[in-house]
């Protein structure tokens, strides 16, 4: 039994040996690992110092190059035997006893100056304390002491005063004699100073610790430790092109608007930045980590954080883009996000439908809306024939008795008055927002349907009345109401029922001669399953719903209007930051990778498709819209955002600061409510940008040439951007509008003579002025008109202005065309406009050339005299 | 990938694949010795370790300790490298993970929460195990089998024990971290972990299948009788069985050990009835008091 225990031990000693070596290597992998392994951000600090170093010394070496490329060397050695010969000068014994004795002098000077500037302080010393006591005490005894104080205090500081001259005087003789050795001195070390703060440089880079790097955001507690590995990424010059070396690309809109210091990373790009150890895990590309790191133009989703409006916002392009999309297919219709609250419906009123358009086109575009006209926004619902005829059974019920399936095509008008429609059309520009044919809509954001097939969708009878007064059948539509008279309507029907006719589409349904009321039932609830009222209004302005006859008759009333309006879709307000796994993959978990951005994108592909029931149309996007939506959606979080990080728009400025916003009033409001001038242009920050600011043209414009422009308005501008004619000069602003926007209840009783032109000018006049520009020049004395005009002329010409401003026939084209600016624009304006030019407008491509106030007016002079003489 | 790969392969699930291999290496190890030595009794040879009732600490024991710590750091040291700490998703209170699993040492206890009113499952259970536990030494009087392996001299010992530990203890964990999925649902191997799955599966208390409502006062006595009477009868059967067969064994237990150990006993075999009962009979309850649910 003994020998077998030996055997044993033996054995168990090659494997205690074993594992106990193993072991020990083992401890020097734990070592390595946690030093190296799992801190791969040192190599990187390493890596990034090295290229640093290389950077740093090319660029010694180049200054080194030029230093001497430029006789650097030469110039040096000069100086250098300059400064040794006037060494050499100074060493001379004549000169040092004079140092010697100045030096003395000084010394003795400096001795007497620090002694009577310590009695000083002493006795200011004195007199605070004997402040203080006689402040608190009373005692006349302290004010004595302090008179006698003051008055020491006073002697003494003239004695300081004056010794501190003296001393000043025997400085400067003394700097006197090292004078010119001190400027060689001086010289030299100019000329060497940029290599040697570069030599410097290159002995600092090695110092820098190789450490975390961490920005710890206090308020929202993120710790951002990006920087450990993107070392570069604040740098004032880039390293290095590689990851993660590079510098934060256009930092000059990012970066310099948001310190990396206060905002950190992760606070816009996302990712997981307290993860150190891998490039993958810091990125947030692993399991569990909802939020990936987002990269480029996605990035700007974060934007919508803080930044109340992104209208105009720098370095936001891509995501402005996208977010036209939520209000293009109108996705706040049936879903609530927040800001779109007050947008109004996207698709047009519905109630009086079946006045409008065909039985037949409505099922045919019930049934696809794409079919009818290829950028239709309208989605595809999956009907069946048989429910787009129910729903356009409840629609023409709805709309009362009025029935017209009125062949168009049939009793052709003559040419004569086709030929005069077609004129017209031209003129007004119906093109500007209006597509045909796949040319023009260049207006895009007014979405204006295309007309390319209109005549085989509407009734004559309703064209008439839509061309005359839009806001009839619609309130609150875009499309304004020209002045045309009965006459030319009627010659615009003619040339856009004939003209525009849809060939190929068969309109083969029959509206039934009496509906059924089941089929009208079954459209209801189509419509309140699917939620049509989200886009379309499908009664009028009142609470209760207009009932139609032939339903009345079987009991059956409309939803109340508050319930109509709630969101039949989930709520997008926190989409972007919804947890990953309460989102329902279906029977797609499979199938598509499970985060949530590729959630989204799928959703937007195939609304339907994750599992059955669903009830979102599908918009068919194309997959570049796909992703801008996802963008933006992604960009709806509850992100705990910090107040200190919010820029609210204006509207919310107002708000909180309880003004309410720009309101037009009285008879402009009327006006614009009729003629929607802010489908293009933008006053007071209410309208689009497709055309110019008007916020201050009552003072940048001159009256007689806004008259001429209304009447006229032919600018010189590509045919597509032009001002449509819209006969504002001969039309009235109507007696009442039904708008419900406007603020009318502040109404004064106004002329109701005034013609349109009058409205605009009065208001313009009135309203858009600014007190930033005056309305007369400064005065310059001593000069008179003709050589104000004179210099003004010769400035024009020194500083090239022609070379992007045409006057008559000469001149570039990248600016204004000013043959007739002295009859458009008022001097004010051009006054100030030379000032700065980007106060009016912050994105003009103008220099600013500094010019002096004179100057200024003179070149306002001079442009004054360019004026197109009247033909 | 395959569900069931998947499964085995999580980092927090590595742990029991190797306890499953562990404990059976080491089960099968310890029959075989246990049968092997038997064979040598049975034929009245010595065995080893029979009569050694001194061993050293120091050789023996210590060294062998010294090496296996050795050994089980390595392996630990070496696991922590390779595998990081498997973490799940951000804590959200608004959020229950679907399955919601306790840690894996307690499944076998969160498995009992099927067949059992929590009450049960979750305290009297649990402490029984722990007094269960407690009380071995104490019943455990036959001194035989101690430093070697033998099934023949300790044959209720062993099977009690394995039952117990084996199929009660372990076997429950492992079928709940492998064969329970999102709705604590069984899943086999093959199958995919699927969170809209629906199954219809109706219980019914045991009255029920005889008319009676168990929530009255005719279920509630009927309940009564028939976990009464499993307790009675459990009590007495072993009695008269060994009473007739073994009656010395009876004298050496005495009445306290008797008791304690066929409470035990019974309690335990209580559970896997139980689970028959769910499982095959969809039996949810047989006795619905006001407090608890037998």
């Amino acid at each position: 039994m003994a020998n077998e225990n030996k055997n044993n031990s033996s054995y168990r000693v090659y494997v205690f040996v074993f594992f106990s070596v193993l072991l020990l290597a083992l401890s020097v992998w734990v070592v390595w690992d946690d030093e190296f392994g799992l801190r791969p951000w040192k190599k990187y600090q390493e890596d990034y110092k090295a290229l640093k170093q290389d950077k740093l010394e090319k660029d010694y070496r180049r200054a080194v190059v030029d230093f001497q490329r430029a006789g650097g060397h030469k110039k040096l050695a000069e100086l250098e035997a300059k400064l040794s010969k006037a060494e050499a000068a100074f060493q001379s014994k004549e000169n040092q006893d004079k140092y010697t004795k100045l030096n003395s002098q000084f010394e003795a000077a400096h001795d007497v100056l620090t002694k009577s500037q310590k009695e000083l302080r002493d006795l200011r010393g004195q007199f605070l304390e004997t402040e203080y006591y006689y402040t608190k005490t009373q005692q006349p005894e302290y004010k004595a002491k302090m008179d006698v104080l003051q008055r020491s205090i006073d002697a003494v500081g003239l004695r300081v005063a004056a010794q501190q001259k003296v001393e000043e005087s025997i400085k400067g003789s003394l700097s006197a004699l090292t004078a010119g050795t001190a400027g060689i001195r001086a010289e030299i070390e100019n000329m060497k100073n940029g290599l040697e703060e570069k030599k410097e440089k290159i002995a600092n880079n090695g110092k820098f610790p190789i450490e975390i790097k961490q920005i710890h955001i206090k308020d929202i507690d993120k710790a951002d430790r990006c920087q450990s590995c993107h070392i570069g990424i604040d740098g004032k010059s880039q390293v290095s092109n590689k990851q993660p070396f590079t510098r934060h690309p256009a930092s000059f809109v990012y970066l310099d608007h948001h310190d990396p210091a206060k905002f950190g990373c992760t606070f816009c790009h996302r990712g997981q930045g307290r993860a150190t150890t891998s490039a993958e895990k810091a990125h947030g590309n692993v399991k569990h980590w909802d939020e990936p790191m987002l990269q480029g133009d996605m990035t700007q989703t974060s934007c919508l954080n803080c930044h109340g409006d992104i209208k105009n916002l720098r370095g936001a392009e891509s995501i402005i883009k996208s977010t036209e999309l939520i209000k293009k297919y109108g996705c706040y219709s049936c879903h609530k996000i927040p800001g779109y609250e007050t947008v109004g419906d996207v698709g047009p009123v519905l109630t009086q439908v079946g006045t409008k358009v065909n039985y037949s086109w409505a099922i045919n575009w019930l049934l696809d809306p794409k079919k009818y006209f290829a950028t239709a926004r309208m989605p595809k619902f999956y009907f069946t024939q048989d429910q787009a005829e129910s729903i356009a059974d409840y629609l023409f019920s709805m709309s009362g008795t009025t029935r017209h399936d009125v062949d168009n095509t049939k009793n052709k008008p003559d040419a004569k008055l086709i030929e005069e429609g077609k004129a017209l059309w031209a003129q007004s520009r119906c093109n500007l927002c209006h597509a045909t044919g796949g040319r023009g809509g260049n207006n895009t954001k007014v979405y204006a349907p295309d007309l390319s097939k209109v005549g085989s969708k509407v009734n004559k009878e309703w064209m008439f009345n839509w061309i005359k007064n839009p806001n009839a059948y619609f309130p609150g539509t875009k499309m304004p109401r020209f002045r045309f008279t009965d006459e030319q309507i009627n010659s615009l029907v003619a040339y856009i029922t004939t003209e525009y006719q849809d060939e190929e589409a068969e309109y083969k349904y029959v509206q039934p001669a009496e509906i059924k009321p089941a089929s009208i039932a079954k459209g209801k609830d189509l419509i309140q399953k699917y939620g049509c009222y989200g886009c379309h209004k499908l009664q009028g302005m009142e609470d209760m719903v207009q009932v139609a006859p032939s339903l009345k008759k079987q009991g059956v009333t409309f939803l109340r209007n508050t319930e109509m309006r709630e969101k039949i879709g989930m709520e997008l307000s926190s989409i972007g930051s919804k947890p990953v796994e309460m989102l329902d993959f279906g029977k797609l978990k499979k199938a598509i990778p499970n985060d949530r951005l590729s959630y989204i994108k799928q959703k937007l592909r195939d609304p339907r498709g994750y599992r059955l029931g669903l009830r979102m149309p599908n918009f068919r996007l194309a997959e570049s819209e796909i992703n801008e939506l996802a963008s933006v959606l992604y960009g709806f979080t509850d992100a705990n955002v910090p107040t200190r990080f919010l820029v609210p728009s204006r509207q919310e400025l107002d708000r909180m600061a309880g003004v309410s916003s720009y309101k037009f009033t009285g008879d402009f409001a009327k006006v614009i409510a009729d003629v929607k001038c802010t489908n293009c242009h933008s006053i007071r920050g209410i309208g689009a940008d497709y055309a110019p600011d008007l916020s201050i043209a009552g003072s940048k414009l001159q009256e007689g040439w806004i008259r001429n422009f209304l009447a006229n308005p032919d600018v010189i501008r590509p045919l597509l951007q032009q001002m449509p004619k819209l006969g504002l000069t001969s039309g009235k602003p109507p007696a009442k509008v039904t708008m419900p926007k406007f603020n009318l209840g502040k109404q004064k009783v106004e002329d109701t003579n005034r013609s349109d032109v009058d409205v605009v000018i009065n208001f313009f006049q009135q309203e858009l002025v600014t007190s930033d520009i005056p309305k007369v020049l400064p005065q310059l004395k001593g000069t008179t008109q003709d050589e104000l005009i004179a210099k003004g002329k010769q400035l024009y010409d020194l500083k090239g202005c022609k070379a992007c401003h045409q006057v008559g026939t000469d001149g570039g084209a990248l600016g204004p065309n000013l043959t007739n600016v002295g009859n458009r624009l008022t001097q004010g304006f051009i006054f100030k406009h030379l000032e700065n030019a980007r106060k009016f407008k912050p994105d003009i491509v103008e220099p600013n050339y500094g010019f002096t106030e004179a100057e200024r007016i003179y070149l306002t002079n001079f442009l004054m005299t360019l004026k197109l003489s009247a033909k | 990938m395959n569900p069931f790969i998947e499964i085995i392969t999580q980092p927090d699930n590595i742990a029991i694949v190797i306890m499953v291999f562990m404990v059976t290496f080491f089960m099968v190890w310890a029959f075989q010795q246990a049968f092997q030595n038997d064979r040598l009794l049975a034929a009245g040879l010595p065995v080893d370790g029979e009569n050694d009732r001194f061993v050293d600490t120091f050789k023996p024991l210590v060294r062998i300790e010294l090496i296996i710590a050795i050994v089980v750091m390595v392996g630990l040291t070496i696991w922590s490298i390779a595998v990081d700490a498997p973490l799940e998703e951000i804590a959200n209170p608004t959020i229950t993970p679907n399955p919601a699993k306790a840690p894996w040492y307690f499944l076998g206890l969160q498995e009992l929460l099927v067949y059992f009113d929590p009450w049960l499952a979750g305290v009297v259970l649990p402490s029984l195990i722990v007094v269960g536990l407690l009380a071995i030494p104490y019943i455990d009087i036959n001194p035989k089998g101690n430093g070697y392996y033998t099934f023949s001299e300790r044959k209720y010992a062993v099977i009690i024990f394995s039952f117990g530990f084996f199929v009660l203890w372990l076997l429950l964990i492992v079928i709940g971290v492998f064969f329970r999925g999102p709705g604590w649902l069984w899943y086999w191997p093959w199958q995919e972990w699927d969170h809209s799955r629906v199954v219809f599966e109706p219980t019914r208390d045991l009255t029920a299948l005889i008319g009676i409502d168990s929530r009255s006062l005719p279920g509630f006595i009927i309940g009564a009788l028939v976990v009464g009477s499993y307790m009675v009868g459990g009590m007495i059967a072993p009695y008269r069985y060994w009473k007739k067969n073994n009656p010395e064994l009876l004298t050496q237990l005495g009445m306290v050990r008797y008791v304690t150990i066929v409470f035990l006993f019974i309690t335990m075999m209580a559970i896997p009835i139980k689970m028959v009962l769910r499982l095959v009979f969809l039996i949810k309850y047989v006795w619905i008091t006001p407090w608890f649910s037998v």
